[in-house]
């Protein structure tokens, strides 16, 4: 009852307004390389500080909800992920819009995204306090595999040889070092340069090995930057309503473990993407295809990282533990407005939290006008701008969204680098998505294993610490799974196919 | 005409950045405009926490907004190596943390030195505390103690980082107690946490304010405050039990060396005027965090004396020989 | 940890070229780019993650063991593939010869005209250049000087048709505005302190 009196309260005129703004600027700077999800709940922060507290917390949840979902345009239409949960957005939805079908890869991404913020939102509701107990039965060890489960995708990501695909791995992992460590407290391959102290950025990484190498093959050709019929097919939303419900099974998929993965406060968007286009493209029956454009790689990284949204406001509101860094943000301002976190939010402070479960939801449901509107004219942009005016914008875009990110120039040089660096390395065979995989997981392996092996040390016994948990245990065997089903299954189809052959052979 | 509005405002732009810096910085209207604030941690911790709170009355007694940038990296140093870099007009002061700026640059390759940090105030601190789950055995510091002391390094702790206020009042404490325990680090208080809520570690050396934070779940045993936080009146300080310890994560506020001094001075007077505000030291004390007035004429002394106890705990950490 | 690293490493070594090699030549190895480059990485590679390892000497034990292993397992994966190439014999990928242009992480869309052909290497150069020069030169010139320079320089380097009047003037015209904007909606919208030049400051 209290749930429909305070969803009509999130519905006031006032609200509604507050929330389309929040979704539409949430877009824009999700959109844009270099500022992420958690920049642009940070700047709002003091300007909710003057609104009724109900209204602060539907306007941060828009933009919140519409910044994670801003970032699918640039990692389709570009190859850079605008925010890191995009990241596995690039895979397929870049080799779409490659092939002229921009505009799709868009529509689907803003289907999946609505379905997956759904979800999460409704796990929030319904299963907070319960699910926020899996939250804490996830210790260090556990973190440790579940990074070694998201490094078995390095398989799948280096399409040329796996062997270079765990050379990228390693290098990426190694890049994941620099910096102080937290564990230990040591200066590792800073080589004297202050720059270099607090490590490799991970965003900026991002910007330089996927959209430098674009932009450089993009000067070297006058040829247009994505393949255009000729002909505008305006958003193509039947025929990308189709597609998801052909895939409805891979969207539900996707969103439970986008909502599952962020519940964890140490993984966020970025793995629950990586994981959920994993799980899509093990299920698949031409797993091949994935990489290549298939738009099911699109419908289930969209549909996961929009979920974490949901998903990790259950730490974040019931232990007062932020799930992904944008909820720490909002965790702060939560309690400078002088709330306090925990059960009471589900009882006696229960009309905060469903307003601000109602706004969640009010905001996702905006996103499939407002994505449909906004992704259309970007897409736009995107295909009818002169190539000599794309790239200096693309360009511009990747020096200020990286300056951006810890102010600092030096960023800007390190994002160039590692970009050119991208680019020959493309150029040999080494894919950079098992590179940002490493970077990415590097320190959840590492302070994981670390961790795990001080508490093993403690406890006297490291075996029973790393093999002993049931959790563990079925992350192992989902890590072993993921590398030797696909064998399995290749041997398999190789045999039946050997047999058809012979099969039309021998009469 | 939009256009040539478009570029008028460009203009009058690039005039604005390029004018701004060479008008003389004047302690009488100081601030001439907003004041940045760069928070040299991530968003969401308790540097951004209680730089929020002051945000609100900043505005108010100035009339200028304090805007809240993040530099995070390498536990601070990347923020503080920068510092002296930054415009040294009074308009961009930098969040100051202690123990963090003792203690980093005594490794190799910090970047800074603990001179280099400006400080012109420090405003509060969050003392070090000893949390249990509200399930733990261990109902007194002595219980912990003495199964400290029954089986040497079983007891974890979790804690935020190496080198930092957790590890150095683990180190303490050891000694003080002649007990041995495992300090395992954490990226942050929030994982600190997380494990302890998790089951995975015994105990961990949090602060006042995770226990405000978290007070359904968790139970402190032992504040290194001088006297008992309001908020815990039945919680007994470290020095009540027999240990003599104070200290915490202190924070205060840094300029650019080269600022001019009475620019600093009235930097000084404004922070303690918002640290007098009743409603701001309520809104402090709820989240568990202690107050203090340590104006820029008195932060040498306090940094000095500060300076001598860290030094005593990094040499039993192995920093320095 | 190295252990169940190595095993898999080990593991993927064998089918992990079967499937990717299936349908092609079995024997030998396609090469990305010319024959000696396939060599020549993982070399690089493994002289790389070597001298990392070799780093570690001086970490704490805590922190050196995580950099430790994954060098290792950079030298193994390394070592593994160098064997393979000589095993099995490389052909150079002669479509894409010494010069041509590979496209990120998108084979399939072979049929995009940027693919064939080889592309401009002075345009890519000078790509580079400029962005780099543009990094450099940030905090001294300040964003809005370096800005709008690099944006003409870069807008040079992408044009392939010729430059009338109208043209350039329109494209200038819409640079200075796409500057303008972006400037706006970070220093002023979003707060960020973009530098402003120390030449002008001093």
């Amino acid at each position: 009852m209290d749930l429909i009196v305070h969803a009509l309260g999130a519905l006031s005129p006032l609200n509604l307004a507050l929330a389309l703004l929040g979704v539409t600027a949430g877009i824009v700077i999700g959109a844009l390389p270099g500022l992420s999800a958690t920049m642009a709940v940070a700047v709002l922060v003091p300007v909710t500080f003057g609104m009724a507290p109900e209204s602060a917390l539907i306007m941060l949840g828009a933009i919140y909800t519409g910044a994670i979902y801003g970032g699918s345009y640039s990692a389709i239409l570009v190859n850079t992920p605008g925010t890191p949960s995009a990241i596995a957005t690039t895979f397929d939805g870049y080799p779409m819009a490659r092939r002229g079908d921009g505009d799709l890869a868009v529509t689907l991404s803003t289907i999946a995204s609505v379905v997956g913020g759904l979800v999460g939102v409704l796990a929030l509701l319904l299963l907070a306090p319960l699910l926020a107990q899996v939250a804490l039965s996830f210790g260090p060890v556990e973190y440790f595999w579940l990074a070694i489960f998201g490094l078995t995708l390095i398989s799948a990501l280096s399409e040329d040889s796996t062997l270079k695909g765990f050379m990228g791995a390693g290098f990426g992992l190694l890049l994941s070092t620099v910096g102080v460590a937290v564990i230990g407290g040591d200066i590792r391959y800073t080589y004297g340069s202050p720059v270099l102290l607090g490590g490799i950025e991970t965003v900026s990484a991002l910007i330089g090995l996927y959209c430098i190498p674009v932009l450089i093959d993009l000067v070297a050709t006058p040829a247009a930057h994505l393949k255009v019929d000729g002909v505008s097919r305006g958003v193509r939303f039947r025929e990308g309503m189709a597609i998801a419900i052909k895939g409805k099974l891979n969207l539900l998929r996707s969103a439970t473990i986008g909502t599952g993965v962020a519940i964890l406060p140490g993984a966020g968007g970025s793995i629950a993407s990586l994981v959920s286009y994993s799980e899509a493209r093990r299920v698949a029956d031409e797993p091949a295809s994935f990489g290549k454009g298939n738009p099911q790689g699109v419908l289930a990284t969209e549909a996961a990282n929009n979920a974490t949204v949901g998903g990790g406001f259950i730490p974040t509101l019931v232990l007062g533990i932020p799930g992904t860094p944008p909820d720490a943000v909002i965790l702060g301002a939560l309690l400078v407005q002088g709330f306090r976190t925990g059960p009471e939010l589900f009882t006696t402070n229960a009309g905060i939290t469903y307003t601000f479960v109602a706004g969640l939801f009010l905001a996702t449901c905006l996103l499939l006008p407002l994505g449909l509107l906004i992704g259309r004219y970007a897409f736009k942009s995107i295909i009818s701008i002169p190539k000599a005016l794309l790239v200096p914008t693309i360009a511009f875009m990747t020096v200020i969204g990286t300056y951006a990110i810890r102010n600092s120039a030096s960023d800007v040089v390190i994002m160039l680098c590692l970009g050119v660096l991208g680019w020959v390395l493309n150029r040999y065979g080494f894919r950079p998505s098992p590179i940002v995989l490493g970077l990415i997981l590097g320190p959840i392996a590492e302070q994981g294993f670390v961790q795990g092996f001080l508490m093993g040390r403690a406890s006297g016994s490291l075996f029973a610490t790393f093999f002993g948990g049931p959790i563990s245990l079925t992350i192992i065997a989902l890590s072993l799974l993921s590398v030797f089903y696909p064998m399995v299954k290749a041997r398999r189809e190789a045999r039946r196919q050997d047999k058809t052959i012979n099969g039309e052979a021998s009469p | 005409m939009r256009l040539s509005h478009t570029l008028t405002l460009t203009a009058m732009l690039a005039a604005s950045t390029l004018v701004a810096p060479l008008a003389l910085a004047d302690a009488e209207d100081f601030p001439a405009k907003d004041v940045q604030y760069v928070i040299p941690f991530g968003p969401g911790g308790e540097s951004d926490i209680s730089a929020r709170l002051q945000q609100k009355y900043f505005e108010e007694i100035t009339g200028q907004q304090l805007i809240i940038q993040y530099m995070p990296g390498g536990g601070g140093a990347v923020g503080w190596s920068q510092l002296n870099d930054m415009t040294a007009d009074g308009h961009t002061i930098m969040g100051s943390n202690l123990p963090h700026i003792v203690l980093k640059p005594m490794g190799k390759d910090a970047g800074f030195a603990t001179e280099d940090v400006n400080n012109f105030y420090f405003f509060h601190y969050s003392p070090d505390a000893i949390l249990v789950r509200e399930d733990s055995p261990y109902q007194t510091l002595e219980d912990l103690v003495e199964a400290a002391r029954q089986a040497p390094g079983v007891v974890t702790f979790s804690g935020s980082g190496t080198y930092s206020a957790n590890d150095v009042a683990n180190t303490r404490f050891q000694q003080l107690a002649d007990v041995t325990t495992t300090y395992i680090p954490f990226k942050g208080t929030g994982a600190a946490v997380t494990a302890l809520l998790g089951g995975q570690v015994q105990a961990e050396w949090g602060y006042t304010t995770v226990a405000a934070n978290h007070q359904d779940k968790v139970r402190m045993l032992a504040v290194a405050a001088e006297e008992r936080h309001p908020l815990f009146p039945d919680v007994p300080t470290f020095q009540e039990l027999g240990y003599d310890m104070v200290g915490g994560a202190y924070r205060g506020m840094a300029v650019p060396s080269e600022t001019p001094e009475e620019v600093q001075a009235r930097l000084s007077e404004i922070f303690d005027q918002i640290n007098q505000n009743p409603q701001f030291r309520q809104e402090m004390e709820d989240l568990g965090f202690v107050l203090m007035d340590v104006g820029n004429d008195d932060v040498a002394d306090f940094l000095a004396e500060q300076s001598q106890q860290y030094e005593t705990s990094a040499r039993e950490l192995g920093l320095i020989d | 940890m190295s252990a169940v690293h190595n095993r898999s490493t080990g593991h993927d070594t064998s089918t992990g070229h079967n499937t990717s090699a299936a349908g092609k030549k079995k024997h030998a190895i396609q090469a990305s780019c010319s024959r000696a480059s396939e060599y020549l990485l993982p070399t690089l590679f493994v002289a790389g993650a070597a001298l990392c390892l070799w780093e570690t000497r001086e970490m704490s034990q805590l922190g050196a063991v995580f950099p430790a292993v994954i060098s290792l397992v950079v030298i193994v994966a390394g070592l593994l593939r160098l064997g393979q190439l000589g095993l099995r014999g490389v052909v150079a990928n002669h479509e894409r010869g010494s010069d041509s242009s590979s496209d990120p992480s998108s084979d399939s869309s072979s049929d995009a005209s940027s693919d064939s052909g080889s592309g401009s290497t002075p345009r890519r150069l000078a790509l580079v250049g400029i962005m780099l020069a543009w990094a450099l030169a940030l905090p001294w010139l300040g964003f809005l000087l370096t800005g709008l320079a690099s944006f003409v320089g870069l807008m040079v380097v992408a044009q392939y048709r010729r430059w009338s009047p109208r043209r350039l003037a329109g494209h200038l015209l819409t640079g200075a505005m796409l500057v303008a904007f972006f400037y706006a909606l970070f220093a002023l919208v979003l707060n960020v302190p973009l530098p402003a030049g120390r030449w002008f400051t001093l």
